[in-house]
């Protein structure tokens, strides 16, 4: 019943609901793009990742040369994370974000963690917060898990484009890779005692949410719309307060 | 017959167009091949000579190739040995992804994704071809678990993936110069084994299509053909008798003074919910095939009295009466953007395997909901006090139970519970208050599944023993209410839960804004309690405290995975945003544990199901805010009820999944549908005499228009 009474409320106030379609139309092409100095640009709602992976090997390789036992292994799982660390270094990480022409300030990169740091380090740049939720898309995140039991990094990268996220995991990759070789020369180390970084395949960028703009558009035309309808029914309610108010303020003349 | 069908035309007219329109819904829904097979293989990782089955080795030789599996597992989850395996099988190299389980024992951070590789995850879930790897943490052998579009396929799969493994290592060891023979041999253990795994799932998803589709359809045309915007005035004009009821004597009367059977069943359905722990209470117990709780079996009995009577058109006082309410709506809004989340996303769901999770959650929502609408139909607004009374009776025996629970380690509901006739309980032991988790902290719930269930249910009946302080007419009532207020706040914090605190501060708050002046004078006797409550248990109060005063609160692993999950679920979120991933659909192992009840819904149901999720306890501040002012006391009080209810309910629902677990919704849902059965009515028989809209008439009022008239009810003053 009260529904079917504010629906014909809105019946009568045919502008109010007019308005309200403009102002959700407004609000769904807000939502969707951004007016600003530069004239209209599009939101960054999109989601896009790539991943990749990294074998911590030597040179004879632990894939194929059983003669590398479980303590061999155990040493490269404890290297993976040190090089995990390592991408996540201020220097990698300029690197990184100039390799894939985004900018450095921009650039988030969360270390691996480990058994002994299991969360995320107090006032860490990374440090998770409840209003993550609401965050829109334009951040450059790359996030490195080195596995407890393997000696593997695996890397994941977020971006609003799927070409800016394949160049993160990619640029991850190789920006380890220098820092490795350009260790290795510094100290003279010989080729057979070289760390060797197995990349499994280059990382292809994908959007997982196509179409979102589209969602986006519509949830604030049908949000804005009843927000905007329930407005107009509360205005026409005070209004017609106010005029009952003053009629009757007139008929006993104060 | 011919009759009937003429006076019933419009509505036949929509029942067959409805039925049209999810048909065809239906059908579409399902078009395509839904098939999803599953095979399984296993790979023994072995020495390239003598294999390690028929030599002597030493432990560090097993560890060394369990290693390799490990490795091997993780390796088949990437693009080079995925394109040698999509090869071997003869599949487009584009169509297959792979994920590798931890199966070691690490902390659970390790297990659970977080945005970006859930994002990637969420990739990898949709290809047509999918491998699951999991290595065995103690012995050196690989399980693959295949899935494709057939059986064939699956089968194929599962065997190419260690040939395309191997294919891959043989290039490597070219490429490095490496002797081939002296490669670790992949083993197969067999050859690979499978079956569908969703036979049934063209007519989940076709049912799930029919129902809402129709469901919609109907309320569509109905609403556009009955108008109901225009309706009003044309009912105003007809001045319809009301008609009178059939019940006389001690029928007629209000519960507990009566025979009807409908609210008796009611009342043993709010005992169940607060005495037993009825989700954990199977029919024939543990080993019966079938999983039939305590729940599942009285609900529907009860549904079918409340339908019998419904059915019956018995008249006023005896037949059930609708009436559309904004917190009916708010929950038909709610279940319709339940039920579009898996009908929209239900082929995905059906590739994941999370389709038959789903469609078994949805029916759990229908069932608190139907616990709303059978309480608020049924119950008289005259019967809602005595409900609430009866309310708090049964909080203040379950608080005492858990403080004994508390005291002495013993659960009695449990130990009780466990001889209940042909139902046994399964997955609970009675010693559980001994048992500590992850913080130390005792594991007490009561007859609920959690702490902070049972605070939630403590909470909500905490209202009306402070207002049982109020209007205490003599000694013995006042300090019996106050009694049950510290009962109910000692077993709060006898959980231990951080929760304990919040809870019942939210109740408080909400009373204190609602009702200022007469909680002022209760000043002395909230002290007298808060004073009574350190003397009984400090260590409680302490416990619950410390939680928040200690140097790392904000930083306990129950708060940090719970801000976590707020990132977490992004990629979830944005790649569903209206409707969500599908109700029920997220869920451990494949998904985080998220405790709460504002990102469950939010990417379950989309942000339309949040919202519309959030209106059912914002529906009910709304209708009972009104009120809480009205001359009445009994509906005053009713109404203050029912805004602490809901507040606290939002405010819980942020701390933990209330929906997940039955004890809290069920509690929740029953005590809105005595503020609604007490509140919602616009009856006109029944209207104000003063006309003042959202001004709802006093009980007595109620009482005087009721159309059941009984010689005991002229004679019993109204109480």
């Amino acid at each position: 019943m009260g529904l079917g009474i504010r629906l014909r409320k809105l019946w009568h106030l045919k502008l109010g609901v007019l308005i309200s379609l403009v102002v959700a139309l407004l609000a769904a092409f807000l939502s969707v793009y951004n007016v600003g100095p530069g004239g209209v640009t599009p939101r960054s709602l999109a989601m896009a990742t790539a991943s990749a992976h990294v074998v911590v090997d030597t040179p004879k390789s632990i894939m194929t040369d059983l003669r590398q036992d479980i303590y061999s292994i155990d040493s490269l799982v404890n290297r993976a994370v040190v090089l995990g660390n390592v991408i996540a270094s201020s220097s990698v990480e300029e690197k990184i974000a100039q390799e894939a022409h985004i900018p450095g300030t921009l650039l988030r990169i969360q270390a691996p963690l480990t058994a002994q740091q299991s969360a995320l380090p107090v006032n860490s740049q990374n440090q998770r917060q409840i209003t993550d939720i609401i965050k829109l898309n334009d951040q450059y995140r790359i996030q490195i898990n080195a596995n407890p039991t393997v000696p593997m990094l695996d890397i994941y990268a977020q971006a609003p484009t799927a070409t800016s996220a394949a160049a993160l995991a990619n640029a991850a990759v190789d920006q380890l890779k220098a820092y490795v070789a350009n260790v290795a020369t510094r100290q003279g180390t010989p080729p057979k005692d070289q760390t060797r970084l197995v990349q499994l395949g280059r990382a292809t960028g994908i959007v997982i949410n196509p179409g979102v703009q589209y969602q986006v558009a519509v949830l604030a035309f049908i949000l804005t719309f009843l927000a905007s309808c329930a407005t107009v029914v509360f205005v026409a309610r005070v209004r017609a307060g106010w005029r009952v108010a003053s009629l009757s303020g007139s008929a006993t003349g104060t | 017959m011919l009759g009937f069908v003429k006076r019933r035309r419009s509505l036949l007219a929509l029942l067959v167009v409805s039925t049209l329109v999810a048909a065809i819904a239906a059908k579409l829904n399902t078009s395509g091949n839904l098939v999803v097979a599953g095979a399984t293989s296993h790979v023994l990782v072995d020495d390239p000579g003598l294999s390690i089955v028929d030599r002597t080795a030493l432990p560090q030789d097993l560890q060394t190739l369990q290693a390799r599996a490990e490795l091997y597992g993780r390796l088949m989850t990437t693009k080079p040995v995925l394109d040698a395996i999509a090869k071997r099988a003869g599949i487009p190299a584009d169509q297959i992804s792979g994920v590798a389980d931890i199966t070691g024992n690490v902390p659970i951070q390790f297990s659970e994704a977080g945005s970006e590789e859930h994002a990637s995850q969420l990739v990898a879930s949709n290809a047509a071809y999918r491998l699951e790897l999991q290595a065995d943490p103690s012995e050196p052998i690989l399980s693959v678990y295949a899935e494709a579009p057939s059986l064939h396929q699956a089968l194929r799969l599962a065997n190419s993936a260690p040939m395309g493994l191997h294919d891959y290592l043989r290039a490597l060891a070219a490429r490095q110069r490496f002797p081939p023979h002296e490669l670790p041999q992949l083993r197969p253990l067999g050859s690979a084994r499978g079956g569908i795994t969703n036979s049934s799932a063209r007519i989940e998803i076709a049912g799930m299509t029919f129902i809402t589709a129709f469901a919609l359809a109907f309320i569509g045309l109905f609403l556009l053909i009955r108008r109901p915007w225009k309706r009003r005035e044309a009912e105003d004009q007809t001045g319809r008798p009301a008609p009178r009821s059939r019940l006389t004597e001690r029928a007629a009367g209000d519960w507990p003074r009566t025979t009807r059977v409908l609210p008796w069943s009611i009342a043993g359905l709010i005992a169940m919910f607060w005495l037993t722990p009825f989700d954990q209470l199977q029919l024939g117990g543990a080993s019966a095939p079938i999983n039939i709780t305590l729940d599942r079996v009285v609900l529907p009995i009860i549904a079918v009295i409340w339908l019998i009577a419904f059915a019956a058109k018995a008249g006023p006082g005896v037949a059930p009466r609708l009436r559309i309410t904004p917190v009916h709506v708010a929950m038909g809004i709610y279940l319709v953007c339940a039920f579009l989340s898996v009908v929209l996303d239900a082929h995905y769901l059906n590739h994941t395997g999370e389709l038959a999770i789903s469609v078994k959650k949805v029916p759990l929502l229908v069932s608190y909901m139907s616990v709303f609408v059978i309480v608020a139909s049924s119950v008289r607004r005259s019967e809602v006090p005595a409900f609430l009374t009866y309310t708090l009776i049964l909080a203040v025996i379950v608080a005492i139970g858990v403080i004994y629970q508390y005291r002495s380690n013993t659960d009695v509901f449990t130990s009780l519970a466990g001889s209940l006739g042909p139902f046994k309980l399964v997955g609970l032991d009675p010693t559980n208050a001994s048992v500590l988790d992850s913080l130390g902290r005792r594991w007490i719930a009561g007859p609920a599944d959690y702490g902070v269930e049972l605070v939630l249910m403590l909470s909500i009946a905490l209202p009306i023993a402070v207002l049982g302080i109020l209007k205490s007419k003599t000694r013995r009532q006042y300090l019996l209410h106050g009694i049950a207020v510290v009962v109910l706040l000692y077993a709060m914090f006898a959980t231990g839960r951080k929760s304990a605190l919040v809870a019942p501060a939210v109740v408080f708050l909400t009373m204190v804004y609602l009702r200022r002046r007469q909680l002022l004078t209760l000043a002395p006797l909230g002290l007298v309690i808060v004073v009574i409550a350190i003397a009984i248990s400090p260590a409680s109060l302490r416990n619950v405290f410390s939680q928040y005063a200690a140097p790392n609160a904000s930083h306990v692993a129950t708060v940090d995975s719970r801000v976590a999950n707020y990132d977490a679920v992004r990629p979830d979120l944005w790649s569903h945003l209206l409707f969500g991933r599908g109700q029920g659909s997220y869920a451990p192992p494949t998904d985080r544990i998220v405790d709460s009840d504002i990102i469950l819904p939010l990417v379950e149901t989309g942000v339309l199901g949040l919202v519309a999720f959030l209106m059912i306890p914002v529906s009910v501040i709304l209708i009972a805010r009104k009120a809480t002012n009205n001359p009445d006391p009994k509906l005053a009080e009713v109404a203050v009820c029912g805004v602490s209810a809901a507040v606290c309910f939002i405010a819980v629902a942020t701390l933990y999944s209330v929906m997940s677990l039955p004890h809290g919704p069920d509690v929740f849902m029953y005590v809105v549908g005595l503020v609604v059965a007490a509140l919602g009515a616009e009856d006109k028989a029944l209207a104000n005499p003063r006309g003042k809209r959202g001004e709802v008439p006093a009980l007595h009022v109620v009482r005087a228009h009721r159309p059941v008239r009984t010689a005991r009810e002229h004679a019993v003053p109204i109480r």
